[in-house]
C-alpha cells in the first residue's frame, strides 16, 4: 500500500521528450507535476548521487519537478532513469539512478549528470541526498534533512528544523529560523542569519563562519579550523539573555564576537593567547580566564559563554549594538 | 587537485591508467571544473574516434606473394650443399637472399604492427592466414606459407612466435565510479575515526572511560548494521560527532544553559 503513483520522468510522462544535441552531448529536459490527491503533499524525499538538486518552496500545493538529463549519447541518456513515487501519507519521493549496465558499460562518469529542479508546497518538510553535485534548498517552512558526501549544501531563508551533513562538501546556510545542526568532515561552514533556538555545527578540518547568529545555545566545534562568530543576545533590547555559547576548537583559533549589552559571563581557555577586549577579566583555575560584560538585566539572568583552543588562540569582544 | 594537475593526469585518467584515489580526486576536479570538464570531454571524443578508424588491410595478391616468395627461398637454401650457400653468400646471387630476407623482415614488422593493433577489429592472428588449420597448436607464421603437406616439419624447425592477442582497454564504467566513491567517502569515515578515537579516549577518566567505550561501540556497531546509504552515513556521522566533542572535552564540561 504504499506507492500509488509511480512515473518516470521523461519516459511515461512525455512521451516525446524534447532533446537537444551539442558537441558531444545529449540533454533531455522533462517536466512533470504532482497533484495531491486526499492528503496534502507534506514531505519531499529525493536521493540524486548522479547531479544537483534544487529544491524551492512555492505557495502552491503541488510539486513540480524538471530534470535534465546529460550523456555523451542517446543510448546512455535512457537509461538515466528518474523515478517518482507518491505515498499516500502525502510523501512524494523522487529516486534517480543508472540502468543496469546489462547490455555495455556506462560511460564515464563525468559524462552523465541529472539536474532536478523541484517546486515544492512551502510548509513541505524537504529530505535530500545527492553525491557530489549541488544541493539547495530555498524558501520552505517545514524543515530539511539533508545529505551530501563529496556535494555542497547551500540552505536559504528556511524555517524548521534544519539537519545537514556533508563528508567533505561545504555547507552555507542565509536566514534560518529553525534549529539546525550542521556536520561536516573535511569542508568549510558558512552561517548567516540564523535564528533558530538551537545551533550546533561541527567540523572534522575546515572552518566555521558565523555571522549574526542569535540562537539561545549555540555550540560549534571544530577539531582542525578556526571558528569565527558574530553573535547577537536578543536584539540587543537589553532585556535577559539566558543563552549559552559555546565555542571550542582543538587546533584552530576562537574568534567571538557578541552584539550585546545584557550581562554575560565569559570564561576562556587557550594554549595560545586569550584576549578579551573591552573588559577586564581575571585568571581562574585551570587556566581559564574569566570576565563579565555588559549590565542589564539581573544579576542572576546570566549568559553564558564558554570559548576554548587546546593549542590556538581565543579572542572575545563585546560590541553594543 | 588544481587544474594544472588534473590536466596533466587527463590522459592517464581517461585510459584507466590511475589508480582509484588519484582518479576520484581527477574525477571530483572535472565535477567541479567545466573548463576541464569540457577538455576532458574533447580527449575523449577524440580518443574513441581514433580507435574507430578502420586500419587498412593490404590487398591479399600482395600477402600471398610476400608468403610465396619467401617460401622458394627457403627451399632453395634447404637443398644446396653447405659450401653452395658459403659461395651464395659472397656471390651475386646474394641478391635473391637479401631481397628474401628483406621480404621476410618486412613481413614479420607488418604482423608484428598488425598483432600490436590495441583499437577497432582484432587484427587477425596467424592462424587466421592457415586457411585449413586443423584443431591444436596455432601454426606458425612459417608454416602457413606452406599449406598442409610441410607444416608441421617446418614448424619443428624454424618455431616462430605468435604474438598475443592484444589486452582489452579498461573500461569506465559510471556504476563502477559511484560506488568507488561511496568507498572513498566511508574510508574519509573510517580515517577520520580512527585519528579522533585515541584523542578522545584521552579525555576520559575513571568510570568514564569505560562509559566512553560502551559508547563508542554502541555507535561502532550501528553503523555496521545500517544499511548502505543514508543510514549508514548518519551512522557514520553520529560516531564521528561523538568522537569530536568528546576528543573536546564536551561531556566532561558542558555549559549549563538557564532555559
Amino acid at each position: 500500500m504504499m506507492a500509488i503513483v509511480f512515473a518516470t520522468l521523461a519516459g511515461s510522462a512525455a512521451a516525446d521528450p524534447p532533446r537537444g544535441e551539442t558537441d558531444g552531448e545529449v540533454v533531455e529536459r522533462g517536466e512533470l507535476t504532482v497533484a495531491p490527491s486526499r492528503r496534502p503533499i507534506r514531505a519531499v524525499v529525493v536521493d540524486n548521487a548522479l547531479g544537483d538538486v534544487r529544491v524551492e518552496g512555492h505557495d502552491g500545493d503541488n510539486v513540480s519537478i524538471v530534470s535534465v538529463k546529460h550523456a555523451p549519447e542517446v543510448d546512455t541518456l535512457e537509461r538515466l532513469r528518474v523515478t517518482l513515487v507518491t505515498d499516500p501519507d502525502g510523501t512524494v519521493r523522487l529516486t534517480t539512478a543508472l540502468g543496469d549496465g546489462r547490455e555495455r558499460p556506462l560511460a564515464a562518469l563525468a559524462g552523465l549528470r541529472i539536474d532536478l529542479t523541484i517546486r515544492v508546497p512551502r510548509a513541505a518538510r524537504v529530505e535530500a541526498r545527492i553525491g557530489s553535485g549541488r544541493l539547495e534548498v530555498k524558501n520552505v517552512d517545514g524543515g530539511a534533512d539533508l545529505d551530501a558526501g563529496a556535494g555542497s549544501i547551500q540552505v536559504v531563508n528556511v524555517a524548521g528544523a534544519v539537519v545537514a551533513r556533508s563528508v567533505d562538501g561545504d555547507q552555507r546556510f542565509t536566514t534560518v529560523f529553525g534549529d539546525l545542526d550542521a556536520h561536516a568532515i573535511d569542508a568549510d561552514l558558512a552561517l548567516d542569519t540564523i535564528r533558530g533556538r538551537s545551533l550546533s555545527a561541527q567540523i572534522h578540518s575546515g572552518s566555521i563562519d558565523a555571522r549574526r547568529v542569535a540562537s539561545r545555545d549555540v555550540r560549534l566545534y571544530a577539531i582542525d579550523g578556526d571558528i569565527h562568530v558574530d553573535a547577537e543576545t536578543g536584539g540587543g533590547g537589553g532585556g535577559p539573555w539566558r543563552g549559552a555559547i559555546v565555542v571550542s576548537s582543538l587546533r584552530g583559533n576562537v574568534e567571538v564576537a557578541v552584539r550585546s549589552t545584557v550581562r554575560l559571563k565569559v570564561r576562556a581557555r587557550a594554549g595560545g593567547r586569550v584576549v578579551f577586549a573591552g573588559a577586564a577579566s581575571r585568571a581562574g583555575r585551570d587556566r581559564w580566564v574569566e570576565g563579565q560584560f555588559g549590565h542589564a538585566g539581573r544579576p542572576s539572568q546570566l549568559g553564558t559563554i564558554r570559548l576554548e583552543s587546546r593549542y590556538g588562540d581565543v579572542a572575545f569582544s563585546v560590541v553594543n549594538p | 587537485m588544481n587544474c594544472r594537475t588534473a590536466l596533466d593526469e587527463l590522459t592517464a585518467y581517461l585510459d584507466g591508467e590511475l589508480d582509484a584515489a588519484t582518479a576520484s580526486a581527477v574525477r571530483g576536479h572535472l565535477r567541479l571544473c567545466p573548463a576541464c570538464r569540457t577538455v576532458a570531454e574533447d580527449h575523449a571524443a577524440i580518443r574513441d574516434g581514433l580507435a574507430e578508424l578502420e586500419r587498412p588491410d593490404p590487398a591479399p595478391a600482395v600477402w600471398a606473394g610476400v608468403l610465396a616468395r619467401l617460401g622458394e627461398a627457403e627451399i632453395d637454401d634447404a637443398r644446396r650443399s653447405r659450401w653452395a650457400r658459403w659461395f651464395d653468400r659472397v656471390r651475386p646471387h646474394l641478391l635473391p637472399a637479401g631481397l628474401a630476407t628483406a621480404a621476410c623482415a618486412a613481413a614479420v614488422l607488418f604482423m608484428h604492427l598488425r598483432s600490436d593493433d590495441a583499437g577497432g577489429a582484432p587484427a587477425p592472428s596467424a592462424s587466421t592466414w592457415a586457411h585449413d588449420a586443423p584443431q591444436g597448436p596455432a601454426p606458425s607464421r612459417r608454416e602457413a606459407a606452406y599449406g598442409g603437406g610441410q607444416r608441421r616439419e617446418l614448424a619443428t624447425q624454424v618455431p616462430v612466435e605468435v604474438a598475443p592477442p592484444p589486452a582489452p582497454r579498461p573500461t569506465v564504467d559510471a556504476s563502477a565510479e559511484l560506488a568507488g566513491e561511496v568507498a572513498r567517502l566511508e574510508e574519509v569515515f573510517r580515517t577520520t575515526t580512527a585519528e579522533l578515537l585515541p584523542l578522545a579516549r584521552a579525555e576520559q577518566r575513571g568510570a568514564a572511560v569505560q562509559r566512553f567505550d560502551r559508547d563508542v561501540a554502541a555507535l561502532e556497531a550501528a553503523v555496521v548494521r545500517a544499511p548502505a546509504g543514508k543510514a549508514r552515513d548518519q551512522a557514520w556521522h553520529a560516531l564521528v560527532s561523538f568522537l569530536e566533542r568528546s576528543a573536546l572535552g564536551e561531556a566532561a564540561a558542558r555549559v549549563a544553559v538557564n532555559r
